[in-house]
């Protein structure tokens, strides 16, 4: 159904604002009506990124997939008619990033696991910048399975380097040992090296 | 520009990697070692390796040597130097939990051994039971292995099952040991007959499973018994209707994907594969599938079924004691499942790569005497959170 569609029947609903329920008619909120008839809500939340720039994103898209803002609509603490989301710490390259994530896996989550699994890939063909960043963006909103997502391609990404790379990576400038616990290290466990 | 990494994050990329690449990470800081060593991090990647099945592991017996392969490619054998001398003979593996393996040898010296973190410890000996009379035959010792996490205690139980020909009775010395008071203790009787010898305790449910018989008389049915290791008692596992009407199909007992699994020896043309998909429920029995002369298998001995593949089509399974092949649920065709390397005549065990120790871990909480070891935990924590990381790929 276009955009369009969707709209007039919202009006006609507006007007009529009627449901059978129970075998008496029931004024209803007409959001609620489409809801049950098309299952596509069109409550939107306002998101802020730290550059000041607001995104408009289905509510139900952001309450599926983050925990925090989902937090935030079921306290009340989010007012629908006039308050956004202020994320200072995503900034607006990011948060798009963010919602383009959500919205695909709410709209696509019945397409096969393969299908998936390469929108998820070419999701994350970032730099490591951009890495990071979705990766502190994610850990904020507590995204759980982008987070899963993201750590996956980390730990495949580390888990056969040597250390000089691993403290390169992880910006370990000391490490802390001395001479004698290295050699400790290496003698508890000395098949490892 | 990258800000600093919070620890939270650090843990949890570091909770998902492999054993191996955990050990060679404790030499990166001293903040990463005291994390790694630390009892909240092992149970952390013990609770991770556990749910994704992606350190799953297959061990390989082949007389007294054991092979380690990969569950998901299982490409390459290789051998694992165990701790337990053979004496020219074969070992056995009792059980295995939580990447904890238990392994016997010919002198029924008895080893808890972690092979990924190459820690074992030795118990303190058992010995045999003397039989209480003298028309009484030995006929069988079996052991199980498993996790008690009401008392966070690892216990080992054993066996000792003797036959009396001609009465047709039995009796079963049971024994238990417990790694938080490192010692054996004697338990009341079993009051069933094991059936089979060569099948060792399987652990589900926080029980040990063996297949067993209420009397020594053809016609009497197998049945599975449950060990508690809480409760430390018996007790049978309600079993599906399978129309075993006449006691005459011989049953064994598997772990399969983390459920109790049943086989039975329908005669010798058939068998069939049961899982029971929520442990204790007696509806949630299922027929998996069933093999049966049109499968290839020069023989329907024995078989046991070890893992699902990655995908969950198609199940490994020992076969006879000699062989693994895979069974395609979706095609329902068996092939031959060759490891470049491994001979044949082996016995396989799964099990979870964790960096679970055999001894004791000590938790943060403990009593009085692990207040020391406290402070200094908690210390190193401190340390460790008021760093953070950098993350530059």
């Amino acid at each position: 159904m276009t955009q369009l569609d969707r709209l007039s029947v919202y009006h006609w609903l507006n007007a009529w604002c009627i449901k059978p329920v129970g075998g008496a008619l029931v004024r209803q909120e007409p959001e609620y009506i489409l809801l049950a008839l098309m299952g596509s809500p069109l409550k939107k939340i306002m998101l802020c990124s730290s550059e000041k720039e607001i995104f408009s994103v289905e509510e139900q898209v952001m309450v599926q997939h983050s925990v925090i803002i989902n937090n935030m609509i079921e306290d009340g603490s989010y007012n629908h008619e006039e308050s956004k989301i202020p994320l200072d710490c995503v900034d607006s390259k990011t948060l798009k990033k963010v919602i383009d994530y959500c919205t695909h896996h709410t709209h696509h989550h019945n397409d096969n696991q393969e299908d998936l699994e390469a929108w998820d890939a070419q999701f994350l063909n970032v730099d490591s910048n951009g890495l990071y960043d979705l990766l502190m963006a994610a850990n904020y909103l507590e995204i759980r399975n982008l987070l899963d997502l993201i750590y996956g391609t980390i730990k495949n990404m580390i888990k056969g380097k040597k250390i000089d790379e691993i403290r390169r990576i992880f910006n370990i400038k000391d490490h802390g040992f001395t001479p004698e616990e290295e050699e400790q290290n290496r003698k508890e466990y000395p098949h490892f090296y | 520009m990258a800000d600093l990494l919070p620890p939270e994050v650090i843990t949890d990329i570091l909770s998902r990697l492999p054993v191996h690449s955990l050990i060679r990470f404790r030499c990166t800081c001293k903040s990463w070692r005291s994390l790694i060593d630390s009892t909240h991090f092992i149970l952390l990647h013990l609770r991770t390796s556990l749910s994704s099945h992606s350190h799953s592991t297959l061990v390989l017996r082949r007389d007294s040597e054991l092979y380690q392969v990969n569950l998901g490619t299982l490409d390459r054998a290789i051998e694992l130097n165990h701790p337990l001398m053979c004496y020219s003979n074969s070992i056995k593996v009792l059980g295995s939990c939580n990447g904890l393996l238990c392994l016997c040898n010919v002198a029924e010296d008895i080893a808890l051994w972690n092979p990924n973190i190459r820690k074992h410890r030795l118990l303190p000996y058992l010995p045999a039971e003397r039989r209480e009379r003298d028309t009484t035959l030995f006929a069988a010792r079996v052991y199980g292995f498993g996790y008690d996490s009401f008392s966070e205690d690892y216990k080992l139980v054993r066996i000792s099952y003797f036959v009396d020909l001609h009465s047709r009775t039995f009796y079963s010395h049971v024994k238990l040991y417990s790694l938080r008071v490192d010692s054996w203790k004697s338990l009341p009787n079993m009051p069933y007959g094991l059936c089979c010898a060569r099948t060792m305790g399987v652990f589900v449910g926080g029980a040990l499973h063996w297949v067993v018989t209420r009397k020594l008389e053809p016609d009497q049915p197998d049945l599975i018994v449950a060990f508690d290791l809480r409760l430390e008692s018996f007790s049978e596992v309600p079993l599906p209707e399978t129309g075993n009407v006449n006691g005459n199909f011989e049953m064994d007992v598997s772990l399969l994907g983390g459920c109790l699994c049943m086989v039975e020896h329908r005669g010798s043309t058939r068998i069939d594969v049961w899982v029971m998909e929520e442990y204790g429920s007696v509806d949630s029995w299922c027929k998996l599938f069933s093999l049966t002369e049109h499968h290839n298998l020069r023989s329907l001995k024995s078989v046991k079924p070890l893992a699902y593949s990655g995908d969950g089509d198609r199940v490994l399974m020992e076969h006879d004691h000699k062989k693994l092949c895979w069974y395609s649920l979706k095609d329902k065709v068996v092939s031959e499942a060759k490891i470049p390397g491994m001979p044949h005549l082996i016995e396989a065990t799964v099990y979870v790569g964790t960096l679970v120790p055999p001894t004791l871990l000590i938790k943060s909480d403990g009593g009085a005497k692990q207040k020391h070891g406290d402070d200094k935990g908690r210390r190193r924590r401190d340390d460790f959170l008021s760093q953070g990381f950098k993350l530059t790929l």
